[in-house]
């Protein structure tokens, strides 16, 4: 059993970059029928940056 | 053989090479093989068994599922508690007593803690494909207050059952048969293993499960790589159930549907619980790659399309609860065609017409 409970890095990631995470699901959500590759890239790639941020930060 | 957190994937390959012996046949030998193959019962259009894999049951029963919801598990697991308890319960609604029964892998720990006494069982047998999982179970049995009944425990499948015909007055199955590839040969066999006037009551999730999690997942998917690959297991119809129930030959079939709504903090949090119980995806056809933009991606729009306004998530399990008897003749029977005694017009002038 786990006596201490390491955080995953993706919960620290959606803890972290929160703002973006609901942006980029808001833009999803808005065109949820009618979903093609790539359409909420601008969204995605802040997201993603915020997460190598995360974990260049904390590594 | 001492397992530990660490040292998994060496007992894992060890297990699987001893398996054949590992059962321990201890109350019962199986006089004939179970296989389904046997039991197309005249089917007319089907020449060859069904195979059909769709569940890849050896990586659900190695460390990566259900041996690792053995040490996950929650002792206090409200959902599975909830299922087992509802199941249970219908054994408050049979006058009839049960000495023997089985019960068919899921969760074992949840059936044994909320059955206190009812249906008056003697004997119970515990199976699960997982070893670790018994071993959790026979460990916790000491603190449990079951302590007149005898426990034997089994490591088995319940695709291939391994107990003598007619000889369990009950079998249990909570949340356990929704992984098995063999549905109704699974279901024939439990029907072989009851004695007559023998009571088989399942609980299985059902279509609806986890719909929010399966949208979520499409529509991450189609948005960051273009293609779709099945994360969440084809899961049965509730009206496939009563099928499922007369083809393996229950008499006084019964099915009914529960949902519930458990809230999560966040997707995470779903998939952790999917863990503790088990019942994470184990299909043959998944991919086995799950790149973390598109974890991210999922976990981001269930929140967006989902959540509630204190930030909570839902996530749908619609639970399938079967019943059904073996036959007997004490069972009451539709009656012969031709055999009615008063027809709807006398009723009709009893009671009035137009009401």
């Amino acid at each position: 059993m786990k006596e201490k409970k390491t955080i995953s890095p993706l919960r620290r990631i959606l803890v972290n970059c929160t703002a973006q995470a609901n942006e980029y699901g808001a833009c999803v959500a808005a065109k949820v029928p009618e979903v093609e590759r790539d359409m909420c890239l601008k969204e995605f790639l802040a997201l993603k940056t915020c997460m190598q941020n995360t974990l260049r930060g904390k590594v | 053989m001492r397992r530990f957190l660490f040292s998994q994937t060496s007992c894992s390959l060890l297990r699987r090479q001893r398996r054949p012996k590992d059962i321990p046949h201890r109350w019962f030998i199986s006089s004939t093989s179970f296989s389904t193959a046997e039991y197309e019962d005249g089917d007319a259009f089907q020449n060859s068994p069904s195979k059909v894999k769709i569940f890849d049951r050896h990586l659900k029963r190695t460390q990566r599922q259900r041996d690792r919801a053995a040490w996950l598990l929650r002792p206090n697991d409200s959902f599975v508690h909830a299922v087992a308890e509802n199941l249970v319960d219908r054994l408050e609604d049979c006058k009839k007593t049960f000495p023997t029964a089985l019960c068919l892998g899921g969760s074992l720990q949840a059936v044994r803690q909320m059955l206190r006494g009812r249906g008056a069982i003697q004997k119970f047998i515990m199976m699960d494909t997982s070893y670790d999982m018994l071993k959790l179970c026979k460990s916790s049995q000491r603190d449990s207050d079951n302590e007149n009944i005898e426990t034997s425990y089994v490591v088995g499948d319940e695709e291939f059952l391994a107990i003598k015909e007619s000889s369990v007055d009950l079998v249990i199955s909570c949340l356990g048969l929704h992984w098995t590839n063999d549905l109704p040969g699974a279901m024939i066999q439990c029907k072989l293993a009851l004695k007559p006037d023998g009571l088989f009551l399942a609980a299985i999730l059902g279509g609806e499960t986890l719909k929010e999690l399966r949208i979520a997942c499409t529509v991450a998917q189609m948005e960051r790589e273009g293609g779709i690959s099945p994360r969440v297991s084809p899961l049965a119809q509730v009206r496939d159930a009563g099928n499922l129930l007369t083809r393996a030959g229950f008499a006084l079939p019964g099915v009914d549907v529960d949902e519930y709504v458990v809230r999560y903090n966040s997707a995470l949090d779903l998939i952790e619980h999917l863990r503790a119980m088990g019942e994470t995806n184990a299909l043959l056809q998944r991919t086995n790659i799950l790149k973390r933009e598109t974890a991210l991606a999922t976990a981001a729009i269930y929140d967006s399309m989902f959540a509630a306004e204190d930030g909570t998530i839902p996530a749908t399990f619609q639970v399938i609860y079967m019943t059904g008897w073996r036959e007997h003749p004490s069972q009451q029977k539709s009656k012969r065609r031709g055999s009615a005694t008063i027809s709807f017009k006398d009723i009709q002038k009893q009671f009035g017409n137009g009401s």
